[in-house]
């Protein structure tokens, strides 16, 4: 399931930035105030009250019963319950409280963080697996949000008890009461050796466990060949060993794990003891009732719970520090391509694009990319780009929506250089129309405006019909719900939902790159009058795989090794008897 | 639930004894458990009566003793359980391993190996192996700890144990029903939490569009309405998840004010002790404990019966490989491979995969398999290695039922490569070696590399032969692969070579430079090999098209150019696509 992404994607040597980190943390947490100000004050009222409980308990054994006083001890009896409801009803405040502020302050920062990953150049998402990407928005903050919700405020209710217990307690019998003060600390100090000690054992125990699928998934795709040597009792041996290194990890981590809170479960009926043998001589002598006995045992059971928390704390705090540590590294990157100063703006293109002797290559020490690309394209016209995979067709159009920028030569828009063009009106002016896409979660109508609600229904009923897709639409209604991206509709049914997109956002040039699926003849007819249609209203550049959509196009593009090899209409490149005719050839072809 | 308990039934035979302490100990920790809160009861009342030394120091050890007590035999318990489930988990994962690997390929067509390692691995680790030993066997305790507090509670005052019982069914009847609630609400944060990964995912992938439409903004935009809607879900759920909270933690609180008011009245009016008071205080904080592991046994148990029903799915499988024609293994050379209209039907049986095939070749010759993707290229080849069983038709290896062979003799004289050459976590050296260690020379580990033309590369890899490579190790290119997955066909010198697509790779030289090599190498040997290249075809001894799962010709090249059938489309096509340097 993707949903447990356990793909930190850090080097585990790679020493975590606590500063920073920490800055970012208290800053969450001083945007909300307020908020946790008053969940404070529920705890606070809450550990308060569920104090009480003990003192109620020693009266109605002290003073209640002995003085068989009928009307103190019900009083008594309805004061528990009192006592018990006030708490209840407080703690309920204070996690409801907790909840809502914690959300509010990690839907902050995931708003934040997509929105400045939004802003990041192509290269960030070419550096980074998308499982990576969707694990730091969601996966990191939501651990964020145990240690908002849960760790911070635990802790400090933790305290708050302890300190008002041992207050209470020594008010009652400081002597017994300082019996058994050190041995808090010494369990909180063993606590934290506990965590040191099997937080790297845990850690080993995650990789083996997570090398188990990487080794299914290995042999499995490997079987044929794996059957076709005979090997699969080595295969066995192998699987056998992994299972046996998991299995003796996960044991030495388990047995410290039982010892250590077996061990403070018998520290209870221990200090139990303790203060029924020092407290009992304490009673016989007269010096203690066994009401303030009962009180303490009461209480032990109270100060006992926050110690089996306090290692889980102690985790949640460690990966709280790793998750904030690699959401303030994306915090940190600053995209390359911004707005130029003193930026034109573009609204449409009136006349041109135009390409002269364009270079360009992606860094500084490697080969041309593209190498002298001139090509112009007038205003409704359409050209069709050809030529192998890496041959340079997608960096053409890429450079046309400044996704990168070139070395050499000249890229303008109506005679403007595209350097200076502000990048939103360059980009709002031109559409990209991927045709192998996902959708997103939401209706068919959400996914034609991509997300953008600021578009009128109305565009997207017009779009339809210039489109000619209103039978199709009537199939698959506006308000359908997109499923799991799209699983719903088959991948030709995407692709017309993604033309059809291209026509709603009505930019006047389109760069279209078409997809090689293979469909059934009728959607595969719906697609290429879709396209046809784009090609009759549009500018367009589009990256051809059909021979339908070559042959609807003004004019042809051959590009191969980064150079631009043929360039004019079908019927010229087909009498020139080169390249390009070759590859008509081929496609015209039957067969594979 | 009786069949989850069935299929475990066995692993816990073969761990009998330990099986037995867990449950002995666990009866034992439930004993103790239950006494306890007498033993406070007995220190309680002589507190408030004439106490003696003695007898104090003697009630203190008694809680000490128990106490340590509960720490053995919980230990015990515990670690016994952990034990089992780790322990179950291996064997599970063993057994279904070891049925797995021996499977046919038509098993490998139904599952996936995405569903497969889902299987193997989160179905038993994650939903099987604690309910294996820790979720029955808690069960188990619990079942006993409530039996046994409720008898010692009905032992020492029965009107105080109804009033510790009473508000027990109230509690269990909200409790499920806000569990049922829950569960719903769960159901709605799963939802809401899945869409936005599908968002995000979505976005991610599509971020070309987004940037080049401009429309990050709106992407935001519609973000922020989701991550809304799993605010509500978070806040909501969190509410009802704490009310569910106090059903099992707090709700002692009723029963505890029940006997504060009669139990109190009761020790007022001298018809009960303190010391039985105060220990039923302690009795209804522990009656909720045992409800808690009781429900979860529920909950765990139908998720784990899901798994175990996936497990054993896999388990139920047959290969329909056949075992049972006798031994006719000779110890000659394979000199002939002979197919006689064999077939191969799809893994759901309502189709043919490969039919009609019938062609025979000889040691020494090269047969070249074309057609379309899906034509049935690959399932020839696994045929010709039983991969897969045939199951119409004959097919004869030197005249003889290949099914009459003994399997791993038979796959020893024969070499191949699959599809996607196979590269696993290793050594160069591990990869070609393939842990056949007996009567493989470094001699013929040197030959290997020279034909699979694997040789001239080895200087690219940081350590050589001794590169560590696989999905954690050092990236090879297609190429590299594919003559590594040569190098291993052609180490022990088969007499078959049987190559999927194995140079598609590799450059139009380096593969003459391999074919070459191979001819001179293993002048006998017989090779089928599926190809793309033109060269590689038209110089074949006889060449193999199938279309839709048949042979829909068969013939030298000049034959079937003659013919002017499919061969020669694909053929020209070929051609002309070497030419133009594309390769999709």
């Amino acid at each position: 399931m993707h949903h447990d992404n356990h793909d930190d994607g850090q080097d585990p040597k790679e020493t975590i930035n606590y500063k920073e980190t920490f800055r970012l943390l208290s800053g969450l947490i001083r945007s909300r105030k307020g908020p946790f100000a008053v969940a404070f004050v529920y705890t606070l009222v809450s550990t308060l009250v569920s104090l009480l409980v003990p003192i109620i308990a020693k009266y109605v054994i002290d003073t209640a019963l002995p003085a068989r006083d009928t009307a103190a001890l019900l009083v008594a009896t309805g004061a528990y319950l009192a006592t018990t409801v006030v708490f209840l009803y407080f703690n309920y405040l204070q996690v409801v409280q907790l909840a809502r502020a914690g959300q509010d302050l990690i839907v902050d920062l995931k708003e934040r963080l997509l929105g400045h990953m939004l802003s990041l150049d192509l290269e960030f998402y070419s550096s980074m697996p998308v499982g990576r990407m969707t694990a730091r928005v969601q996966s990191d903050t939501s651990t964020l949000y145990a240690l908002f919700t849960n760790t911070v405020i635990s802790i400090v209710n933790d305290a708050l008890m302890f300190a008002i217990a041992f207050f209470v307690m020594a008010y009652y019998n400081l002597k017994l009461t300082l019996m058994l003060v050190p041995m808090f600390p010494v369990l909180a100090v063993l606590g934290w050796i506990f965590v040191k000690v099997t937080s790297p054992m845990y850690v080993k125990v995650r990789k083996l466990a997570a090398e188990v699928p990487g080794f299914l998934t290995e042999q499995l795709n490997g079987i044929g060949v794996l059957q076709a040597f005979s090997r699969e009792e080595d295969t066995s041996a192998k699987m056998e060993d992994l299972n046996r290194r998991k299995f003796t990890a996960e044991m030495r981590v388990e047995l410290l794990n039982v010892v250590f809170f077996l061990s403070i479960v018998f520290l209870h009926p221990a200090t139990t003891a303790a203060v029924f043998g020092i407290g009992g001589k304490m009673v016989m002598s007269g010096k203690l009732t066994v009401g303030v006995i009962v009180m303490f045992v009461m209480y032990l059971g109270y100060l006992f719970e926050p110690i089996f928390r306090f290692s889980e704390h102690l985790s949640v705090i460690q990966r709280s520090f790793s998750a904030g540590h690699r959401i303030s590294k994306i915090l940190a990157l600053k995209p390359a391509l911004t707005e130029p100063k003193d930026p034109h703006f573009l609204t449409t293109v009136r006349d041109s694009i135009d390409f002269r002797g364009v270079w360009m290559r992606y860094k500084e020490d490697s080969a041309w990319v593209l190498k002298n690309v001139s090509f112009s394209l007038p205003r409704g016209q359409s050209l069709a780009i050809l030529g192998e995979t890496g041959g340079g067709k997608t960096t053409v159009t890429s450079l046309l929506f400044r996704f990168y920028d070139f070395q050499k030569g000249h890229i303008e828009i109506d005679g403007t250089d595209i350097r200076k063009l502000s990048l939103g009106s360059l980009r709002s002016a031109i559409g990209l129309v991927q045709q192998d896409i996902y959708l997103f979660p939401g209706t068919v109508m959400d996914n034609l405006k991509l997300m953008d609600a600021s578009i009128p229904d109305s565009r997207v009923h017009d779009a339809i019909r210039v489109m000619g897709l209103d039978p199709f639409f009537k199939k698959h209604p506006l308000d359908k719900k997109v499923k799991e991206k799209g699983a719903n509709l088959s991948i030709g049914e995407k692709q017309v939902i993604s033309l059809t997109r291209a026509m709603v956002l009505d930019q006047e040039v389109l760069v279209l790159d078409e997809a090689t699926s293979n469909m059934d003849p009728h959607t595969e007819r719906l697609i290429t009058s879709a396209i046809k249609n784009l090609l009759k209203h549009k500018t367009v550049i589009i990256i051809a795989h059909r021979l339908s959509t070559i042959r609807s196009a003004d004019r042809i593009m051959m590009i191969s090794g980064g150079e631009v090899k043929e360039l004019g209409t079908h019927d010229e490149l087909l009498a020139a008897g080169g390249l390009y005719s070759k590859y008509y050839r081929l496609q015209y072809g039957e067969g594979e | 639930m009786i069949f989850t308990l069935k299929w475990l039934l066995p692993y816990w035979r073969r761990h009998a004894a330990r099986m037995t302490v867990i449950v002995v100990f666990g009866m034992a920790s439930a004993a103790l458990q239950a006494y306890n809160p007498m033993l406070i009861k007995n220190i309680v009342n002589g507190l408030s009566a004439n106490l003696t030394p003695e007898y104090l120091r003697h009630n203190v050890m008694l809680i000490l003793g128990v106490g340590f007590g509960l720490f053995v035999t919980n230990l015990v318990a515990q670690r016994n359980r952990a034990w089992m489930n780790a322990r179950l988990e291996w064997e599970i994962r063993r057994d279904v391993f070891n049925h797995v690997v021996h499977m046919d390929r038509n098993f490998f067509h139904r599952f996936t190996t995405g569903d497969l390692v889902a299987r193997l691995s989160d179905d038993i680790s994650e939903k099987i192996s604690w309910f294996s030993c820790s979720g029955v066997f808690r069960f188990v305790q619990a079942c006993f700890t409530l039996v046994a507090i409720v008898g010692m509670m009905l032992y020492l005052n029965p009107v105080f144990a109804l009033c510790v019982l009473a508000p027990l069914p109230l509690v269990l009847f909200l409790s499920l029903k806000t569990g049922r609630l829950l569960s719903g609400k769960y159901k709605d944060l799963q939802e809401s939490i899945t869409e936005l990964f599908d968002f995000l995912e979505t976005c991610f992938t599509g971020i070309r569009v987004i940037k080049a439409n401009a429309k990050e903004s709106s992407q935001l935009g519609f973000f922020k309405g989701r991550t809304a809607a799993q605010r509500e879900a978070e806040v909501s759920t969190a509410r009802l998840q704490v009310l569910f909270s106090y059903f099992w933690h707090e709700a002692g609180f009723l029963s505890i004010a029940l006997l504060y008011a009669v139990g109190g009245l009761l020790v007022i009016h001298g018809k009960a002790t303190l010391g039985e008071l105060i220990a039923f205080q302690f009795y209804a904080n522990m009656v909720v404990m045992p409800l808690m592991d009781i429900s979860q046994f529920v909950v765990a148990g139908n998720r784990a019966g899901v798994s175990i029903r996936r497990v054993n799915d896999l388990l139920a499988s047959r290969s329909s490989l056949k075992h049972d024609l006798g031994d006719m293994t000779t110890p000659d050379h394979i000199t002939s491979l002979e197919f006689r209209r064999a077939g191969l039907k799809s893994p759901d049986g309502q189709a043919m995969l490969v039919r009609d095939i019938t062609f025979k070749a000889a040691r020494g010759q090269r047969v070249a398999v074309v057609g379309k993707i899906g034509s049935g290229k690959s399932t020839l080849l696994s045929l010709a290695l039983r991969l897969s069983e045939h199951d119409a038709g004959e097919m004869l290896v030197n005249g003889t039922d290949i099914r009459a062979w003994n399997l791993p003799l038979f796959r020893e004289r024969v070499g191949y490569t699959a599809q996607e050459a196979a590269i696993f976590t290793g050594t160069l050296r591990d990869n070609i070696l393939m842990d056949r260690k007996f009567g493989v020379t470094e001699s013929m580990l040197e030959k290997a590399l020279e034909t699979s033309q694997l040789r001239q590369e080895l200087h690219k890899f940081p350590k050589g032969l001794d590169t560590v490579v696989g999905t954690r190790g050092f990236a090879l290119s297609g190429g590299q692969k594919q003559r590594v997955a040569i190098a291993r066909a052609l180490l022990t010198g088969p007499d078959v070579l049987l190559l999927d697509d194995a140079t598609s790779a590799m450059d139009a030289q380096t593969e003459h430079l391999f074919w070459k090599a191979f001819r001179k190498e293993h002048p006998d040997a017989l090779c089928l090999a599926v190809t793309h290249r033109a060269r590689t075809i038209e110089t074949s001894d006889l060449i193999l098209v199938l279309e839709d799962g048949r042979l829909a010709e068969q013939g030298t090249h000049d034959e079937l150019m003659a013919r002017g059938g499919q061969y020669k489309l694909i053929y020209e096509r070929q051609k002309l696509r070497e030419e133009l340097g594309d390769k999709d």
